[in-house]
């Protein structure tokens, strides 16, 4: 993946505010899949970390899945986030 | 009129439908069941608003005046100019009590975020462009704005992608500096003519009210745009404000002042 790929550009969104949110941002992985036109992401945290990029009733991942979806848009893509510990 | 059976609302929304669709919900009738009339038409202009009342069929409406049409937008301030001051308490100047250094951490932040998203637009600071009080009790504030060419989709429906784009570099700016500081993060002056929109708003509102002593209910709003309205009308001899419901659902009435 080069950083000319849209997936790959969204895979470095998610990756930069995970890594500014988390106390241990080297622990953090994102992966990118991508279907057609919809991007899979995956972001894995420490369970310890969980509650920084979730925040309370999902206000956090829901920051998230907005400007990864404001992102996605830009290339004609759907993107979708899970967030697992 | 029977207080405890509602037969007529007046509602103010972004559309002539929405505003109906939030009425019939309010009276619990269905289209065909009552009298609509539109007092003001939103029109095409994404900012204005509509504002209808609906009223049981058989039952008499009393004759309102019409208000006025939409006055035309004025020239787009440029950043760090200074609204008028339409009455309202005096402004407190902030920028000062900020550093500049956690203003550079800001900047970068915001602009990393968009660079990440592909997002190219200029990212400034400003001075407070609100006409509105900050309290005494507010953390220091940093204004960002964000300026360039399509970035429609960065605001989003009623500003709703913004506030998400504005919690996110909160998060991380917080993160970083050491007291809390709060960052106002706005796109091409969009919070600011919002802003201005819902005063003329509430100030059209507070003169229907005042002149049909029946109470309008707004449309629901997030908390800052409440609080636009609620200091608006603070000092208003005629009316008084209140929020109700729960939530997203949470929404100012317009009341007249007994």
């Amino acid at each position: 993946m080069t950083a000319d790929d849209p997936a790959e550009q969204l895979r470095q969104l998610v990756l930069y505010m995970a890594a500014n949110l988390v106390d241990t941002p080297e622990e953090v992985q994102v992966t990118a899949e991508q279907n057609g036109s919809v991007v899979h992401l995956t972001l894995r945290v420490p369970d310890r970390e969980m509650g920084k990029v979730i925040g309370r009733q999902g206000r956090i991942a829901k920051a998230m899945r907005t400007l990864v979806m404001i992102a996605g848009s830009r290339h004609n893509l759907r993107a979708s986030l899970d967030i697992e510990g | 009129m029977d207080r405890n059976r509602l037969t007529s609302v007046e509602i103010q929304a972004v559309t002539v439908e929405e505003a109906v669709r939030l009425a019939l919900e309010q009276l619990g009738l269905t289209e065909d069941q009552v009298d609509i009339e539109v007092l003001s038409d939103a029109g095409p202009d994404e900012d204005a608003e509509a504002l209808v009342r609906v009223t049981a069929k058989g039952m008499a409406s009393q004759p309102v005046p019409r208000v006025g049409t939409r006055r035309p937008p004025g020239p787009r301030r440029v950043p760090g100019d200074r609204p008028s001051q339409r009455g309202t308490p005096q402004r407190i100047y902030d920028t000062d009590r900020v550093d500049a250094e956690d203003e550079r951490v800001a900047k970068a932040v915001v602009r990393d975020l968009l660079t990440h998203m592909g997002i190219e637009a200029d990212v400034v600071a400003v001075d407070n462009p609100s006409s509105m009080p900050l309290s005494p009790d507010d953390p220091p504030t940093i204004f960002i704005d964000i300026l360039g060419r399509d970035l429609g989709m960065l605001i989003g429906r009623r500003g709703e992608n913004l506030a998400q784009l504005q919690y996110m570099v909160n998060l991380i700016v917080n993160k970083r500096l050491g007291e809390w500081t709060r960052v106002v993060v706005d796109v091409e002056g969009y919070r600011t003519r919002r802003e201005e929109s819902l005063i003329s708003l509430a100030e059209r509102v507070a003169r229907q009210v005042a002149r049909s002593k029946r109470p309008i209910q707004l449309e629901p709003m997030p908390p800052n745009e409440r609080r636009i309205v609620h200091l608006t009308l603070r000092g208003n001899p005629d009316v008084t404000t209140e929020s109700s419901g729960e939530g997203a659902n949470r929404r100012v009435t317009v009341q007249p002042r007994v």
